[in-house]
């Protein structure tokens, strides 16, 4: 006779912590189809190589720390593929393998695997992304933008502008709200389809693996609160296209559910979510990051753990009484203000680094747009001036960002001027000029050549060689002023 | 019913394996009968290897918070020795059984019509060897004797929450009239004024007979629960038949209250009624693994492998027995073992659910904190448990946990949870001393 004779129970339910991987693995597979559909194989090989790095990296993490490799429970897939649909397609393949170690190594690893982390691993790793390239993770590919599956992107030409774009410089977006809701690619990965991220979140809430309260929390304060603190015309509007742009939904759906991360009791995750929808709205208007939803959740993570002690701890074994104990309080208090004391470090530690990066970037892309310079300096845009964002001055001349609006949003341009006024080079930095008349002015190279080598006045040539579009004036304005303004500063130098 | 108590869990019950079948009792060549199958302290033995012993006679008793034991058969000791038992190692009375039953002169039955006190009941109590035959063994005496003139109410809990075990059926079923007669003579001995028979709705068959016998009763209630694993548990059912609660720590009798299970209050009526001592009692042998489940009347002290021999034996490929329900008995790993007086179930599995996985790990579902029928948080326990922190076990409330194993039930990620548990609470009586 062969019989085991371990502790009670001695049977228990079929549910396994690989199922529920599992059953995320499903929810999660309509936002990433349509992102591969959106666009095409580069988002697959992202995904691939973010599954890849997250199992691979999990393996030896176990290995090196003599743990049981916890693979099978299919955790790391989880995290890998949660990753990459947090992710642009655009982005450089070595950053996601730098993303997703971290999420799994030093945020899921060293806390003790899983359950025991306090962030969610796949939104620390794209904290940690942002941080150092804020560049791949805010530059989106644009609708159908044939993105090349390998080698690295240059995001400049394959930047468009998101709605959420739009919404933070307080306007509606131009696209339809239905549109909006079954696709819209031009995002994240898995935020190409609002309806794919609602398919992937009813099939878990009919597995009841999510904790819904979470979700509806987040987004009912969200969306209460945009329609209070409306811009435009009409509140409800304004309220749709906040839920429907950037990654609310799918963060709340996905990331702000998350087991590990969350609390586990009623109150608290209402609590929870609130506190996420209210730190959202709080990012998003206060313009502190360009998407708030990934730090509202991670500020929001590290308090579960006492959200539930506040308010989960039940005092009695058949009365629902519940009691609300902050004795504890100050030591989240003070962990807030470490955390920000890090923070606030670590962004300084790495604005030095930025600004050798900064400088390195220049002389590269700078040097060849003015020949003979090589420092590079930012100085200070005079007072009173519109449209001119930026201005770099090296020895031989000044390169000066200037916007101008355009058809749908404001087109932003590079423009290098010498000291003697003569317009040498040219960019173009961000354009959602796509779906309008004109979009293709935006980046093409004949067009935007036969500025080069004129003193900015010279706009019969641009009116001449191209039909006049609003795009193409957009950007005549655009080089003019640049021009003008550099023209202004030496002339005031001289005069000194 | 109201109030319900929150968590808890359903699953398939499994109780028509067994359910109103019952089988020719074994007649076991010999009884290993424990001097140990009760909480307190081990009886000492009366007898030594070669002495005749009678059906019901005094084998084995102790002062203090302990229990007698009688012989379950007539016969001559073989001997007197450590015997494997459920539980492990126990100082055993092995007896040859004669065959004949021949019965110890000083059994006697009380008259129907006396009044019992509360003092004569517990007497009766302690004498006939009765433990709480649902539950840990406690002595039905002491359990008795202390709410003596301070409940109000006696509870008969027939809820039988257990997957599987369909013994207590049998007793509602065939012995209704006596379970109330016995509720009658416990609630007028303590001075109590209700008398409630507690059942799960779930069963159909029970709820009907209970119904059927309580007719023309009308001083005894009925108390139909909802069916929720795991209902019989004494703080729940106090909650659910009277509205109130059992403090943080407390026993029913706290709340004014005294419960018995009900093969307990049949042990009762028999002793009073017939005169005889705890010796035999129903137990559901059942399980896929046997092929064919029953209830059997069976001798304490007979041995497993009679039981499943009287039930047609066990399939090549059981898994797993497991002696009482499967929720909450404990798994043996040899037939050997004999039956004692709390011994509710054999219970043989053919897959193991439970096996352990190779990395239990909690993933915080918090599907634990939803099935709890007494509001803990087990996955915290589980923590604070591991790191033997004794001030927030206590603050958690471990000491309230019933060891339903509701939590491990549901547990995804498969960790020990109630085994957990109860070291937390050695960890916490130790730290209170
Ligand atoms: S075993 Fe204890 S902690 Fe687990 S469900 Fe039962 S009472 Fe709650
Ligand atoms: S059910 Fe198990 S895995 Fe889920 S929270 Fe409780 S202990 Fe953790």
């Amino acid at each position: 006779m062969n019989v085991n004779v371990p502790a009670s129970p001695h049977i228990r339910s079929g549910a396994s912590t690989t199922r529920i991987m599992l059953d995320m693995v499903l929810a999660l597979l309509p936002s990433l189809i349509a992102g591969i559909l959106a666009f095409g194989l580069r988002a697959l090989l992202v995904t691939l190589v973010s599954v890849g790095t997250a199992v691979a990296g999990e393996t030896l993490y176990c290995l090196i720390a003599r743990k049981n490799v916890s693979v099978p429970d299919l955790s790391a897939v989880v995290t890998g593929l949660l990753f990459a649909m947090v992710l642009p397609a655009s982005v450089p393949y070595y950053i996601v393998i730098l993303g997703v170690l971290f999420a799994v190594v030093a945020v899921k690893g060293i806390a003790g695997g899983l359950g025991e982390n306090t962030f969610n691993p796949a939104l620390a790793g794209r904290a940690f992304l942002m941080l150092l390239f804020p560049v791949y993770l805010t530059r989106f590919a644009a609708a159908g933008a044939a993105l090349p599956p390998g080698g690295f992107m240059n995001v400049d030409i394959a930047a468009s502008a998101t709605p959420l774009a739009a919404l933070r410089a307080g306007q509606v977006p131009q696209t339809g709200l239905l549109q909006l809701f079954l696709w819209n690619p031009a995002g994240t990965i898995g935020g190409t389809s609002a309806a794919a991220i609602l398919a992937g979140f009813v099939y878990l809430l009919a597995r009841r693996v999510v904790r819904f309260r979470i979700p509806v929390a987040y987004l009912g304060t969200f969306a209460v609160l945009t329609f209070a603190f409306y811009r435009g015309e009409n509140p409800l509007t304004w309220m749709l296209y906040s839920l429907l742009s950037g990654g609310v939904l799918f963060g709340a759906a996905f990331m702000a559910s998350d087991y590990s991360s969350s609390p586990v009791h009623t109150r608290a995750q209402w609590l929870f979510g609130a506190g996420c929808g209210i730190l959202t709205v709080l990012f998003r208007y206060s313009g502190l990051f360009p998407e708030g939803v990934t730090y509202a959740i991670l500020l929001m993570n590290p308090l579960s753990w006492h959200l539930d002690r506040w308010f989960g701890r039940r005092t009695s074994a058949v009365r629902a009484s519940r009691k609300a104990d902050f004795s504890d309080a100050w030591k989240p208090a003070l962990a807030v203000v470490l955390a920000g004391l890090v923070l606030f470090g670590a962004v300084t530690g790495l604005r030095g680094i930025r600004k050798d990066m900064e400088q390195a970037y220049y002389r590269e892309v700078f040097g060849r747009m003015l020949p003979g310079s090589s420092t590079f300096t930012e100085i200070p845009v005079e007072e009173g001036e519109t449209g001119i964002r930026k201005v770099v001055k090296g020895e031989t001349g000044y390169v000066v960002e200037v916007a101008e609006p355009g058809y749908v949003d404001d087109i932003v341009l590079v423009v290098s001027v010498t000291n003697e006024g003569m317009v040498s080079g040219l960019a173009v930095k961000s354009s959602s000029e796509t779906y309008g008349l004109g979009g293709e002015a935006a980046s093409d190279v004949d067009f935007l050549g036969q500025f080069l080598g004129t003193y900015g006045d010279d706009t019969g040539k641009a009116d001449a060689l191209t039909g006049a579009t609003e795009t193409t004036e957009a950007v005549a304005r655009a080089v003019r002023k640049a021009a003008l303004y550099v023209q202004r500063l030496t002339a005031a130098g001289e005069g000194r | 019913m109201e109030p319900v108590f929150s968590g808890g869990i359903r699953f398939a019950l499994k109780k028509n394996l067994s359910a109103g079948k019952i089988g020719t009792s074994p007649v076991p060549e010999t009884v290993v009968i424990p001097l140990k199958q009760h909480a307190g302290a081990a009886a000492s033995p009366l007898v030594s290897a070669g002495d005749t012993v009678r059906f019901g006679q005094k084998i084995g008793d102790a002062e203090g918070l302990s229990l007698p034991v009688h012989a379950s058969v007539s016969g001559y000791v073989e001997a007197v020795e450590e015997r494997p038992c459920v539980g492990g190692s126990t100082l055993c009375v092995v007896i040859r059984n004669d065959g004949f039953d021949t019965p110890e002169p000083t059994l006697e039955a009380y008259s129907r019509k006396a009044q019992l006190t509360g003092q004569a009941l517990r007497g009766i109590l302690r004498d006939a060897g009765i433990a709480e035959m649902g539950g840990n063994g406690f002595p039905a005496y002491a359990k008795l004797g202390a709410v003596i003139g301070k409940a109000d109410t006696l509870i008969v809990n027939a809820c039988e929450p257990e997957p599987y075990v369909t013994a207590d059926e049998v007793l509602l079923r065939n012995h209704c009239p006596e379970i109330i007669e016995g509720a009658r003579l416990i609630r007028d001995a303590i001075g109590a004024v209700r008398a409630v028979i507690a059942v799960s709705e779930g069963r159909e068959e029970v709820v009907k007979s209970l119904r059927r016998g309580l007719k023309d009763v009308s001083d005894v209630e009925a108390a139909i629960l909802p069916d929720r694993y795991p209902q019989g548990a004494d703080k729940l059912l106090v909650a659910a038949v009277t509205g109130r609660e059992v403090p943080s720590g407390g026993l029913p009798m706290d709340a004014g209250c005294l419960v018995f299970n009900i093969a307990t209050v049949y042990a009762i009526t028999q002793a009073v009624y017939v005169g005889l001592p705890s010796v035999e009692r129903y137990v559901s042998v059942t399980g896929e693994a046997v092929r064919r489940p029953r209830n059997l009347l069976v001798r304490v002290g007979t041995s497993f492998a009679d039981l499943v021999e009287a039930c047609g034996g066990l399939r090549e490929d059981v898994r797993k027995i497991v002696a009482g329900g499967p929720m909450t008995g404990r798994a043996v790993d040899s037939l050997a073992v004999p039956v004692t007086k709390t011994t509710s179930a054999v219970v043989c599995l053919l897959s193991d659910s439970a096996a352990e996985t190779a990395r239990p790990s909690c993933v915080r579902c918090g599907k634990c904190v939803d099935a709890c029928p007494v509001n803990l948080d087990p996955l915290f326990l589980y923590r604070y448990a591991r790191t033997e922190d004794a001030e927030e076990l206590k603050a958690l409330r471990l000491m309230d946990c019933i060891e339903c194993g509701a939590c491990a039930y549901v547990c995804p990620g498969k960790l020990p949870l109630v085994e957990t548990f109860r070291a937390g609470k050695k960890i916490l009586k130790e730290a209170a001393v």
